[in-house]
């Protein structure tokens, strides 16, 4: 399975309540790219950040870590013949939620809320996702 | 004490004159002296500290065609009396020895009078106590790759006629070295050739006291210590924090750096751009990512620094965008300072601190590019502490 095969299956977990954008730039000088972004339909009240890998799973917390200080939740995605080997203590001590994906994805840790947020920078996302979406960006 | 020196650019005025108390002395590059004339001149009239100037560091390769076209480029091959040595944009060596007096003489005349020659006249705009003799003079210098080397050679001839027509001045050796010329009889050899010299400036090429392993950090502490046990002092042209510490063992006597740049310099590679914005994290003792700064503060408020142009930066909560350049640098060459005048106990005892602290919150891994340094330094520099 590519990294890109998985999108579409991890669309379906979140496409019911979130408006959904994939390879998103954050609007800052830090360059980063956020796998998927999804921003939840109803008042726009959660922002979730999924970043998606075959199987580096430590690649994936590294970047997942630094999504924490953006959005409230962050997951990351592995083809599920590789979850065996995520270290799962480190997953959940920093809240990161973790999704398997065959031929769906499913959630296997629920993420917590992020409290790391740095408020400015949520709401950086939170005003150009909103104005995308206003321009008909994002699957609805 | 060991000296801070910094190696300015044309943009660097304001902090330089408003900090003035908070290093020794200044380095000035001859293409940015010929480049911006008047800035050069003002800001080593202005703040009338030490200085002295590199005359070759953008002609050490020989190789000249990346530089050949920019305009203080002709100026310098006048005043080193150069142009018949040129072919192809290129120095050419057996031209060059021919040559060679006349060159060396040119070079050495360049840094006695370059920066009286232009003072002239200060005083109308109000600037007394012109500092207009630089505190040392620099061998014409080039990259050395080898010992065996025609370059090599070369550099010996310079040095030697230098010290023919140095009079009075102090004159430097220069060693722009490639990194495996810190092996032992490598550098055996280097300290033995270059010794008759007042003192040293060292350059080793591209070495990052950032990104290095212990085993090559080891021989770059090995290097300055035995070039430290011929009793004269010792500049290095581009370090860091690292070399800080090393002047703290008395292995250094001064450090020259740019403004929050420029601890490690090739000359292989041409910076081009605007000032990369980075933050200075003085618990890390070094530059990262301001993204990548924020994450870490907020992980760990023991990083946060106090010092009053932190405050106006105020890092938790400013975008990138909005940190104003002038305020990083004042921030850095204030946090420079402070790890001039910390023991090197303290320095031990902080990196010990900090390594636990970090790898209580698991950030080694996620930040490896920002913090790997940290366990490596504190390694080797605990090894010499104990072993000496």
């Amino acid at each position: 399975m590519k990294e890109s095969e998985m999108y579409s299956k991890l669309s379906k977990l979140f496409e019911d309540n979130c408006y959904i954008f994939y390879n998103y730039i954050i609007p800052d000088k830090s360059r980063r790219e956020i796998d998927m972004i999804c921003l939840e339909k109803r008042a726009y009240s959660e922002i979730i950040a999924v970043e998606v890998k075959i199987k580096d799973w430590k690649g994936a917390l590294r970047q997942s870590f630094k999504r924490l200080f953006y959005v409230d939740k962050c997951y990351i995605a592995l083809s599920a013949n590789y979850v065996k080997y995520v270290n799962l203590d480190k997953i959940n001590r920093h809240g990161i939620g973790l999704i398997a994906v065959d031929g769906h994805a499913e959630i296997m840790i629920e993420p917590r809320k992020s409290d790391k947020i740095l408020s400015w920078r949520r709401e950086m996302l939170l005003n150009d996702l909103v104005t995308k979406i206003n321009r008909g960006g994002g699957i609805l | 004490m060991v000296e801070v020196y910094y190696r300015v650019l044309q943009t660097d005025g304001k902090p330089l004159k408003t900090l003035r108390d908070y290093y020794d002395g200044i380095v000035l590059e001859a293409h940015i002296i010929e480049q911006y004339t008047n800035f050069a001149v003002s800001l080593a009239s202005t703040i009338n500290k030490p200085f002295f100037i590199d005359p070759t560091v953008k002609l050490v390769l020989l190789n000249l065609s990346t530089v050949i076209e920019k305009e203080w480029f002709l100026k310098l091959v006048e005043a080193y009396n150069l142009s018949k040595c040129l072919q192809n944009e290129t120095v050419v060596i057996d031209e060059l020895r021919k040559n060679l007096d006349e060159f060396v003489k040119a070079v050495i005349d360049y840094q006695r009078s370059r920066i009286a020659q232009s003072s002239g006249g200060l005083e109308l705009f109000g600037v007394s106590g012109t500092n207009s003799k630089p505190e040392i003079i620099l061998q014409p210098y080039f990259v050395i790759d080898d010992v065996d080397s025609e370059i090599y050679e070369l550099n010996l001839e310079t040095l030697n006629k230098a010290l023919a027509v140095k009079g009075n001045d102090k004159l430097y050796a220069v060693m722009a070295i490639d990194k495996h010329l810190l092996r032992p009889h490598k550098r055996n050899r280097l300290i033995s050739d270059f010794a008759e010299a007042d003192g040293f400036c060292v350059w080793v090429v591209d070495f990052r006291e950032n990104n290095e392993d212990g085993r090559s950090l080891k021989r770059y502490v090995e290097f300055f210590k035995e070039l430290s046990e011929t009793g004269k002092p010792i500049v290095n042209m581009y370090g860091g924090a690292f070399s800080i510490f090393l002047g703290k063992l008395g292995l250094l006597n001064c450090v020259v750096h740019g403004l929050g740049y420029g601890e490690y310099r090739s000359p292989y590679v041409t910076a081009t751009g605007n000032y990369p914005k980075r933050y200075y994290i003085p618990k890390i003792y070094r530059m990262v990512p301001i993204s990548d700064a924020q994450e870490l503060i907020r992980e760990v408020p023991k990083l946060e620094c106090k010092c009053d142009f932190c405050r106006r930066i105020n890092i938790l909560s400013t975008p990138e965008r909005n940190i104003k350049t002038d305020l990083l640098k004042m921030h850095y060459i204030v946090s420079r300072w402070n790890e001039k005048r910390m023991k090197i106990d303290e320095v031990l005892r902080n990196l010990d601190e900090v390594i636990s602290i970090l790898d209580e919150k698991d950030l080694f891994d996620i930040y490896w590019e920002s913090l790997h340094h940290l366990k490596t330094w504190y390694n080797v520099l605990h090894d010499f502490v104990s072993f000496h």
